[in-house]
């Protein structure tokens, strides 16, 4: 499974010409400060904003100007980064919107949704409030929640899945990831912080004011004391 | 100041509440969900007056006069697909709908006139009496029908795979896409729905109010007042709004004439300044 | 000598009322100053929705407004019409600063336009109450008999106060010509003695035209003459407005309109405070409504809530400003004629359908003709006088001289806007 990018000059010239292969399984980092155009990026691999040129092809097929919900059939979904929940429904409306939106029946999507609480059994505490009503990290819980709930998750794209947690949520999370890792599903994951690339190892692409500036894998990243200092401050 | 006639003021507004409800209901759903202020709402409302009138006055069946005016689900349909869906910048669609307002009143016009037509189905014209309690049987059957019609649609809303889209479609519209809902269907039959809500509602009216042309438009009024002041796109504010206005509309019309329209008026400004969102609601670009 | 265009256009509407009254349609007369009168309000609307993207459901408060008001100062408070009309003018402009104030939270979409018709709902709810028959006059309205100097037959003079502006606006053009280019060489010499005889060629034909006007009134009797007078009135504060609009919109204003409406938050980092500009725009567009209200009372010599504050006013001029392009100050004035006579003159020949034909023109302007009717005969207008013959082109070049788009002011070519989400 080949994900070959190229979306060249998003919106406000935000990506000037990024591409790069996925291959299926391995678990892809998008480093780069605010603003350089990661977000974009997912967003477009998404669906959400239409590239200017460039093309996306997943399993060979073309998905560049195809909207969301003709990706999510393939087996894309999207952790975004101000976890944009369905505020007025519960926690387990959130996870039945999701899992029905596929296409799956009301009891297969209960048996996901059982599948989901083992992984985040305090999901399944709160299973009955609103989702606004939860604290930020419970709230990221269930935004990852409702993407992987899928059955037929390919592929995930998170964007900044840890930010501002607590450790304890981060390391739920971790696992959580390192499940998927298991199970096969590709990922790409934005990210600002080291941490999580320690503990799960893959390939890694710098983006700069929307130009890819380095691609490697992560031992090589976390080794290169330049971009080490450069991007996250540490020697 | 009698309770008689309170409680018959309070009826009467509870059944003009249902039918604000009706009315106000698609309207607040489809910006909630679409973000389309839908100003032809009020002619889809004329329209299924018209229309029910047409078919039950001939048949002499209320029923049939319903499902008649349920047929305005399919002009919905219509101008949803062809005249909505190719622009969907929120401007635009407010002044499509503006102008589609414009031409099916006059379409109306045209057809009917200007002299207002009423109907009352047989059976429905007197009134019941509960001891000293005087109520309009009529009143009592759109009370009747709008419970059933609310039961209804609280159970599309809530319990069907349809309705926790459009729930979810109106909290955040793109990610309900990201896992796999067609939004564009959703659109659709959400519009066609609200379509049907109020050509029913317009026709449930005819009995009561009678039809003439302008008569959606003018309820229409109402309804912004109610979906501003419960809260666009938050179907309990919408309920509770459009009870209440209902209510204190035929209140005033009992008791204080000069304060009824103004009063709504006066609510949804102060409303507007104050808390943008409505009471309840969740709305603002 | 593009300046010398709108003086023909002026000059041909003059003398209209004399052609459909020889015509045998004099009323077209009364529908075409209706149509005028509604232009004036269209341009209020147009200048919101157009240059700054707001949408203005309410834009009948100033009108109605401004009709009221100017009824009130002509039945209590006796002052004459002119100033009346400038005392109306100034309460939409303070209107308009009261709207602008009470949405200075949310001042943009579709908030913009619930917030605008809640204030004109209010005061239609209220002035439709029994209660306040006294000052809204119920339903049947408040009538307001014509000031007689309408009847007078040298009213028409008025339109020497036109022909003044247009005077003193064709030498300054020149002057500042001279200014810029320098001394004009001798080659040149030639072409200015042209335009300058052209000048002088059109005042005369212009000063004609009011005497012939004037003699026509004079010979017709009292009714007729108050019609017609009704009529030039209302052509010349249409041009009036029409000119200092024009004026305006060549001032880096309307471009920092353009700008707040094309891309907000860029304008205003780029230093415009927006909410100033929106309420200087709104305080002009309420005063301009506030004028057509004003002029409206007496084109019907009666008001009413229904006829004041109705929001199907705003609708009104949401159609023609629409059919006939928000982007152009000729284009309200192109919808409203247009409309307004399709509307009013062609019932006798379709019964009734021609009201259901303006709103499907409306659809399909909307779809196809986004630009709106004025913009699209502009375009005719540039490619047919080119393909004339050159030779005449060559004697009376400037005559046609339509090709530059600065025909319609400096900033024109920036106020289409760009195709984006449409």
């Amino acid at each position: 499974m080949i994900s070959d990018l190229k979306v060249h000059i998003g919106p406000l010239y935000i990506l000037q010409g990024v591409s790069f292969q996925l291959r299926k399984g391995e678990t892809f980092f998008l480093i780069g400060r605010n603003g350089a155009g990661k977000s974009t990026l997912l967003k477009t691999l998404v669906g959400f904003i239409k590239p200017s040129s460039g093309s996306i092809v997943f399993e060979g097929k073309d998905i560049t100007y195809q909207p969301p919900y003709v990706r999510a059939k393939l087996g894309i979904r999207y952790v975004p980064d101000n976890k944009r929940l369905f505020a007025s429904l519960s926690v387990e409306d959130n996870l039945l919107a999701s899992l029905l939106a596929e296409g799956l029946s009301r009891s297969k999507a209960m048996d996901r949704i059982e599948y989901v609480y083992s992984l985040f059994p305090d999901l399944k505490r709160l299973r009955k409030l609103k989702a606004s009503q939860l604290s930020g990290g419970q709230q990221q819980m269930l935004n990852l929640a409702r993407a992987i709930a899928s059955p037929s998750l390919k592929l995930l794209l998170a964007d900044e899945p840890v930010e501002g947690l607590s450790p304890i949520f981060v390391s739920k999370i971790l696992e959580a990831f390192s499940k998927l890792v298991e199970e096969g599903v590709t990922m790409v994951i934005v990210e600002t912080m080291p941490v999580i690339m320690k503990k799960l190892s893959g390939r890694c692409a710098i983006l700069n004011a929307g130009r890819i500036v380095f691609e490697g894998s992560t031992e090589d990243l976390l080794k290169n004391e330049i971009i080490m200092k450069t991007y996250f401050g540490l020697a | 100041m009698s309770i008689e006639i309170l409680l018959s003021a309070i009826i009467d507004g509870i059944a003009l509440g249902f039918v604000l409800l009706m009315l106000s209901l698609g309207f607040s759903v489809i910006f909630g969900l679409m973000r389309i202020a839908n100003f032809a709402h009020g002619s889809l409302f004329t329209l299924g007056a018209y229309l029910g009138f047409e078919v039950a006055s001939r048949t002499g069946n209320i029923v049939y006069g319903l499902l008649a005016a349920s047929s305005i689900g399919l002009i919905g349909l219509v101008i949803e697909r062809f005249l909505l869906k190719p622009k969907r910048d929120p401007m635009m669609q407010v002044i499509i709908t503006a102008g589609l307002m414009m031409l099916l009143d006059r379409l109306a016009w045209l057809r009917w006139g200007d002299v207002p037509y009423i109907w009352i189905p047989k059976g429905l014209e007197g009134v019941v009496r509960y001891g000293p309690i005087i109520m309009h049987s009529y009143r009592l059957f759109i009370i009747v029908v709008g419970i059933f019609i609310s039961i209804v649609t609280y159970y599309l809303f809530t319990k069907t795979r349809y309705g926790l889209f459009v729930r979810a479609g109106i909290d955040d519209r793109e990610m309900i896409q990201v896992f796999g809902v067609n939004i564009e269907k959703i659109f659709t039959i959400t519009f066609a729905i609200g379509s049907i809500l109020a050509g029913v509602a317009g026709f449930l009216l005819v009995p009561w109010q009678g039809v003439y042309p302008l008569i959606g438009t003018n309820y229409l009024l109402y309804a912004f007042a109610i979906v501003i002041i419960g809260g666009m796109g938050s179907i309990e504010g919408t309920i509770i709004s459009s009870m209440l206005v209902g209510i204190i509309q035929q209140l005033c019309a009992y008791y204080v004439p000069y304060l009824s329209e103004v009063s709504i008026g006066i609510a949804m400004f102060l409303v507007l300044i104050m808390k943008p969102e409505g009471l309840l609601g969740k709305v603002i670009e | 000598m593009r300046n010398l265009i709108p003086f023909i256009y002026f000059i041909i509407l003059m003398l209209l009322p004399i052609l459909f009254d020889r015509m045998g349609v004099a009323r077209l007369i009364a529908i075409f100053t209706y149509a005028y009168i509604m232009s004036i309000f269209a341009i209020s609307f147009s200048l919101l929705l157009g240059y700054l993207g707001l949408l203005c459901f309410g834009q009948a408060l100033f009108f109605g407004l401004g009709a009221y008001v100017t009824a009130y100062q002509l039945l209590w408070l006796g002052i004459p019409y002119p100033l009346a009309l400038i005392i109306s003018a100034i309460t939409g402009s303070l209107m308009g600063l009261a709207v602008a104030f009470i949405n200075r939270k949310v001042f943009r979409g579709i908030p913009f336009t619930f917030i605008t018709l809640s204030v004109l709902l209010i005061f239609y709810f209220l002035y439709r109450r029994r209660e306040l028959r006294a000052i809204s006059g119920g339903e049947q309205g408040l009538m307001i008999p014509l000031p007689e100097v309408f009847r007078s037959e040298m009213l028409s003079l008025v339109l020497i106060l036109i022909f003044v502006i247009m005077l003193i606006d064709a030498i300054y053009v020149l002057k500042r010509r001279r200014e810029v280019y320098g001394d004009i060489p001798t080659k040149e010499k030639k072409s200015v003695f042209r335009e300058i005889l052209l000048l002088c060629l059109v005042c005369i034909v212009y000063l004609l035209a009011v005497a012939v006007l004037t003699f026509y009134i004079a010979l017709k009797p009292g009714p007729f003459r108050a019609s017609i007078n009704m009529y030039i009135i209302s052509l010349t504060v249409l041009c009036v407005i029409y000119i200092l609009l024009r004026k305006l919109l060549n001032t880096p204003l309307a471009l920092a309109w353009i700008a707040i409406r094309d891309n907000e938050v860029r304008a205003k980092t780029m230093g415009y405070n927006s909410f100033m500009l929106k309420t200087v725009a709104l305080v002009i567009s309420g005063a301009i409504a506030s004028v057509a209200g004003g002029l409206y009372v007496l084109y019907s010599q009666n008001i009413n809530p229904d006829s004041a504050f109705s929001p199907l006013i705003s609708i009104q001029a949401l159609i023609y400003s629409i059919i006939g392009g928000i982007y152009m100050i000729e284009g309200p004035i192109v919808g409203a004629i247009l409309v307004t006579f399709i509307e009013r003159y062609l019932a006798e020949y379709f019964g009734g359908w021609n009201m259901v034909f303006v709103g499907v023109m409306f659809i399909i302007v909307v779809f196809f003709l986004a630009k709106g009717v004025s913009y699209y005969l502009w375009v005719v207008q540039n490619r047919i006088f080119p393909k004339l013959p050159s030779i005449i082109r060559g004697k009376i070049g400037y005559l046609t001289h339509f090709k530059s788009i600065k025909s319609f002011g400096k900033y024109r070519h920036m106020l289409h806007r760009n195709h984006r989400a449409h």
